[in-house]
């Protein structure tokens, strides 16, 4: 149970990180291969932030970082806003620009600085070895160590930012970012400020991956540079169009699937799990922009765009029922 | 700061500058023409130090018959990739985001594949004469001197194919401007087979130099397929002679910051510098202003 309840976990943060560049490669077709340095950069700040202050000489004496021994709230609040603005600082350069290879360039350059800084910045960062312990949460006097009750607080926030993330794509708002997706210049010349709107929703997105490497921070109490390396970047991308790009529902079915992927094979080849993950999900990848470009749920078919469909319908009936009182 | 170290590290730099132009070129005469974000190019590279690895240690072939199979396994893993995965993308118009994931799906699936079959670990590539010559102060080696030399050579070859041949001319009148280019009568699917050829090539050679002095690994491609793209930005996209000095304004760079920084940091450094450089002169330090 244990064991399921922390696949369980692992698949939740997929589906927040799925979810979240969904707003921005399936919604907006803007593509970010830095997602897990944000991820990151959530994890690094609320980590050094609610680390245990240790005296100087103590902590040195420990061979330890010392943190400044926050509560996990604001610690988290502070991790959400500094990936939101790291984020539009990167985002800015390339959103000035239509030519989608920039923000592949971009944030591939900077997943890799980042994360490079991460284990060279050593005496901030812990380096290689990374920050521990990194204090868990505590919530209504439970310590969220034990994976089930961290699978039910996890279940909460999942939802929470699937609402976020279904309220942003089916609002108006989201109707926009589609736009920018087909047709970029064409929602400039309608008047909408695409530049604004495409390094907002970076940052938005950005902000999202950044409370899930908080959260995750502390439930593993332990933060390193290996764990927001390009491949996890690249995973979630994978998680996104495996389960269908601008759709909420394929991103839950991508990291589900996607997540059941390692445990099923670690059971099958053992020790090659990590590798023949890898491949499956490259060649998936591959195989699914050919045979199978929008996902396996695709956009428009997925429960939320129903839910959505039926708000449209109820709305109508209502304007229709309006215009005939009128009369 | 001492001029000794000053000298050595210029050195270094124009030995691993020379690959990296040769890297620059390879992945901008493909990415010119074809507007193709080919990351996967990662596995070509990868692929021909395998080739040439497996030919020496498994095969028991001189190591010249092994770089030459290296070669071959590179050219035909780009001419593949070329024609299973992008050709059929760009048919129905795929968005360049589409072909990138293709491409990005292909980059992540072969080093674990590498991996699952060859093993983790590092692979030496024995065989190359390597002997250390001193010049006053300054050391390097043998192959050092290969490097350079082989380097320019094949980027000398590649430009003189685009200049005088008739292939080439078909190449350049792509790059320019492949709708014209079809309708004077270009056969441009095979000026797209072309150049994946030569860039495949040059990639192989780089990864044959890089692993007869290091060792060939299953992750080994990514590093020097990014490089080669900075390279090509840095001397402005569709200039094959922009590519090869920005490569080796890229190694000098890399190289000379140990003057100030720990080996660690200079990968940050060449990314970091990529990053400015885009956001302040995003058509490359030589390119002229487009979009």
């Amino acid at each position: 149970m244990e064991y399921w309840a922390d696949i369980g976990v692992t698949i939740l943060i997929f589906i927040i990180l799925g979810a979240s560049l969904n707003l921005l490669l399936g919604y907006a077709g803007q593509i970010s291969m830095a997602h897990a340095v944000f991820y990151g950069i959530g994890a690094y700040t609320a980590g050094l932030l609610s680390l245990p202050a240790f005296e100087g000489v103590a902590a040195a004496a420990r061979g330890v970082t010392s943190g400044l021994g926050w509560h996990w709230v604001p610690a988290l609040a502070v991790g959400i806003a500094v990936a939101f603005v790291l984020a539009l600082v990167v985002a800015l350069p390339a959103a000035l620009r239509v030519r989608g290879e920039y923000l592949i360039l971009l944030t591939l350059a900077f997943q890799i600085v980042a994360n490079q800084l991460m284990s060279s910045l050593d005496n901030v960062t812990g380096g290689p070895y990374g920050l521990t312990p990194i204090p868990p949460i505590e919530l209504f006097g439970q310590v969220l160590i034990d994976p089930q009750k961290m699978f039910l607080f996890l279940l909460v926030v999942t939802t929470i930012v699937l609402a976020i993330a279904w309220g942003l794509g089916e609002s108006p708002y989201g109707r926009v970012l589609k736009g920018i997706r087909e047709d970029e210049v064409a929602v400039a010349a309608l008047g909408k400020n695409t530049v604004a709107v495409k390094v907002i929703i970076f940052g938005i997105s950005a902000a999202l991956a950044g409370a899930a490497g908080a959260l995750a921070a502390s439930y593993y109490q332990f933060i390193a540079p290996g764990n927001y390396s390009l491949d996890l970047s690249i995973f979630v991308v994978a998680v996104v169009v495996l389960g269908g790009a601008g759709n909420l529902t394929g991103t839950v079915v991508g990291a589900i699937v996607l997540g059941l992927l390692r445990p099923l094979l670690q059971e099958i080849v053992g020790d090659d799990a990590i590798a023949w993950q890898g491949v499956i999900y490259g060649l998936a990848l591959s195989a699914m922009m050919y045979f199978r470009p929008r996902g396996l749920v695709p956009e428009g078919r997925g429960v939320t765009t129903l839910i959505g469909r039926g708000f449209t319908y109820i709305g109508a009936a209502r304007a229709m029922a309006l215009e005939r009182r009128r009369q | 700061m001492s001029l000794q170290l000053f000298y050595q590290l210029l050195v270094s730099g124009v030995v691993i500058g020379s690959t990296y132009a040769l890297l620059g070129v390879s992945f901008g005469v493909i990415y010119s023409t074809t507007r193709t974000f080919h990351l996967a190019h990662s596995v070509v590279y990868a692929l021909a130090a395998y080739g040439a690895v497996v030919g020496v240690r498994s095969l028991d072939l001189p190591l010249a018959i092994a770089a030459l199979l290296g070669l071959a396994v590179a050219v035909i893993t780009g001419l593949v990739i070329e024609f299973i995965a992008y050709k059929p993308m760009r048919a129905r118009d795929a968005t360049v985001l589409a072909v990138f994931l293709v491409s990005l799906g292909l980059t992540i699936a072969a080093p674990n594949l590498l991996e699952i079959v060859f093993g983790p670990e590092n692979r030496a590539l024995p065989g190359f004469p390597i002997e250390t010559i001193q010049v006053g102060t300054v050391t390097f080696t043998t192959l050092d001197v290969t490097s350079v030399i082989v380097s320019w050579l094949a980027i000398a070859g590649v430009l003189a194919f685009l200049a005088r041949t008739k292939y080439g001319r078909a190449v350049n009148a792509t790059r320019t401007n492949p709708q014209m280019a079809m309708a004077v009568g270009v056969p441009v699917q095979q000026v797209y087979l072309i150049v994946f050829a030569i860039g495949s090539v040059l990639a192989g050679i780089a990864a044959l130099l890089f692993t007869m002095g290091g060792v060939a690994n299953p992750t080994m491609g990514l590093t020097p397929v990014l490089i080669g793209f900075i390279a090509v930005f840095l001397g402005g996209i569709g200039s094959t002679l922009g590519a090869a000095f920005g490569g080796l304004a890229l190694g000098l760079a890399m190289s000379l910051s140990g003057l100030w920084l720990t080996g660690d940091f200079a990968l940050a450094v060449v990314f970091g510098f990529m990053f400015v450089l885009l956001i302040i002169r995003p058509q490359g330090l030589l390119g002229k202003a487009t979009v």
